[in-house]
């Protein structure tokens, strides 16, 4: 059969055409339609109508709603942050003080199985609390919490639902390349702001020869905690003392570089490798970020003192500084009496409004009183049960 | 953010009809084109209750916007771009994100003519079948240049497409129009 032709084509499909646009039953008379365009230009709702026709109202209403939107998330976390009450704090395994009544307290700062746990002689360097206070984070280097859970002992990363009072195993750790006395080559885990993730420090080996520094390295292993998936970040710079996630997503890391007196405090972007450093005059200083990830703070002197050309540590005089993340309303909220050297980071409460520092004792950010702290190696402060 | 307009068509109560002081003008305006309109937007949208919507809305911008036209020879593909504009729209909003996703469409509703022959009724339901399933935009360029007669450039200057994809967009639906016919007619 051949082809039909374009002009019979175009003839028949004007037939169909003229044929499918009267099918109108359903259409209103023009009389009728005019006599609806007439009410709906005085109606309300014809002016309105044409009011959100105009691109700028759609723009500001949109702006608007994402505003509202905005709004509204910003107090859902603020009321759930304000939710969040300051517990006991662990001073060692199995050793925590009531900061309310400043005395040792009896009870354990979780539930059966925790307490359990917290109680055990387990090494407690790596136990942080989650922001909203529900989960904690801790390394078990003895193996503690597998011979409870599975009989299986090895060191491992663990978190804790508080709510739920369940282990949940995030990561099994061998043995350290670097130093084979350590069981484990994880260290210091931490929760994400948003408690989605999880992160820890995994020591690597790189070379054979351990006597050589540069046989091994480190890096940032981050675990999504709904999907189990985890990603791993190298190159990061130094070897850091303290790493923590600050509100806008990037990973703050205190850390002293090679051959240096003084530590750094940087913040990573994970993403782009960029690397900031928000306050810089700071020395001696390992900071803490706070746990909504927006305030940091660290001890530091305010001027080395040399005597006979040699610093004198134990004539320094410690001051306890806060900032905001970026570096902005940098203030000074405590100065001591000359003291060795303290360079343990502040330790903040759960709901960030006072600093635990071993030493110095407790401190109330806004009005700078401080209350004594009981002595011990001060891991964590844990929010109220 | 589109406005939903509550039109007469969706009223389905023209007993009712408002009591307002119809302007001459404005009724004369709405006369003059409102049936060459009405079956030009029920080609675009497939649907006389949308249809009437497309026109009730077209119409009214037009209303509003009449002193803006200076041209007044312009004045037909003027409103045939407002209301086929505006055909697009609504049709477009009508789908579905699962017919999106999914590719359904609306069912193929078809009204017996009466007192037409065996063979030109299966014609009829074949050039039917393949013009619904052409886009919203293709079905615009058709009713545009092949039904209320618009040249190619006309008919691109009123949709707001380049000429080479009113070109295409009319090639495509008339393969696709070929096809159905010749189905038929073997």
């Amino acid at each position: 059969m051949t082809s039909m032709s374009d002009e019979r084509l175009d003839l028949e499909l004007l037939g169909f055409l003229r044929l499918y646009a009267e099918e109108l039953h359903e259409a209103p008379s023009a009389h009728d339609m005019a006599i609806h365009i007439a009410a709906r230009q005085g109606s309300l709702g014809g002016r309105m109508s044409r009011l959100f026709a105009r691109p700028a109202v759609r723009v500001a209403i949109v702006g608007l709603l994402l505003a509202t939107a905005i709004g509204a998330a910003m107090a859902v976390g603020a009321w759930r942050a304000s939710q969040v009450q300051n517990g006991l704090i662990a001073l060692a395994p199995g050793v925590f003080m009531d900061p309310a009544t400043g005395s040792y307290a009896a009870d354990s700062p979780c539930a059966a199985r925790c307490a359990e746990v917290m109680a055990s002689d387990m090494i407690l360097s790596g136990l942080t609390p989650s922001a909203d206070g529900r989960q904690f984070a801790l390394l078990d280097e003895s193996g503690t919490v597998g011979t409870l859970q599975t009989g299986e002992a090895g060191p491992a990363i663990w978190r804790y639902d508080a709510g739920i009072d369940e282990f949940a195993l995030v990561a099994s750790c061998g043995p350290d390349p670097w130093d084979p006395q350590r069981p484990s080559h994880c260290e210091r885990p931490f929760f994400s702001v948003d408690g989605r993730s999880l992160a820890y420090i995994e020591r690597v080996q790189v070379a054979l020869d351990r006597s050589d520094p540069r046989s091994w390295t480190w890096r940032l292993v981050v675990v999504d905690l709904r999907t189990g998936s985890s990603s791993r970040h190298e190159d990061l710079p130094g070897y850091p003392d303290q790493a923590s996630f600050v509100a806008d997503g990037r990973l703050m890391l205190s850390y002293r570089p090679v051959d240096a007196d003084v530590f750094r405090n940087v913040l990573v972007d994970l993403r782009t490798g960029e690397v900031e450093e928000p306050v810089k005059h700071w020395s001696r200083a390992i900071a803490s970020a706070s746990p909504d990830g927006t305030w940091l703070a660290y001890v530091t002197y305010g001027r080395p003192v040399v005597r006979d050309g040699i610093w004198r540590p134990e004539d320094n005089v410690p001051e306890v500084w806060v900032a905001r993340i970026d570096g902005s309303d940098l203030r000074r909220i405590f100065r001591g009496a000359p003291a060795n050297a303290i360079e343990h980071p502040p330790i903040w409460s759960p709901d960030g409004k006072e600093l635990a520092i071993m030493d110095i004792g407790i401190l109330e950010i806004e009005t700078g009183t401080v209350r004594p702290l009981l002595p011990g190696p001060l891991t964590a402060w844990l929010p109220a049960r | 953010m589109a406005v939903r307009q509550r039109s007469i068509a969706q009223d389905g109560a023209r007993d009712a009809l408002p009591r307002v002081a119809l302007d001459a003008d404005l009724e004369s305006f709405v006369v003059e084109h409102y049936d060459r309109l009405i079956r030009l937007a029920r080609l675009v949208c497939r649907d006389a209750v949308d249809a009437s919507d497309a026109v009730q809305a077209g119409l009214e911008q037009a209303w509003r916007r009449r002193s803006s036209l200076r041209d007044v020879d312009r004045r037909r593909a003027w409103l045939d771009r407002i209301v086929v504009r505006e055909a697009i729209h609504i049709t477009r909003r009508r789908r579905t994100m699962v017919q999106r996703i999914f590719g359904l469409d609306q069912d193929v509703e078809w009204i017996e003519p009466t007192g037409e022959p065996t063979a030109n009724v299966e014609l009829q339901i074949a050039l039917r079948s393949a013009f619904e399933t052409l886009s919203a935009e293709q079905r615009a360029v058709v009713a545009l240049h092949l039904y209320a007669g618009h040249s190619v450039a006309a008919t691109a200057d009123i949709v707001g497409a380049p000429v080479e994809t009113v070109r295409s967009r009319l090639r495509l639906a008339r393969e696709r129009m070929r096809h159905a016919l010749e189905e038929v007619l073997e």
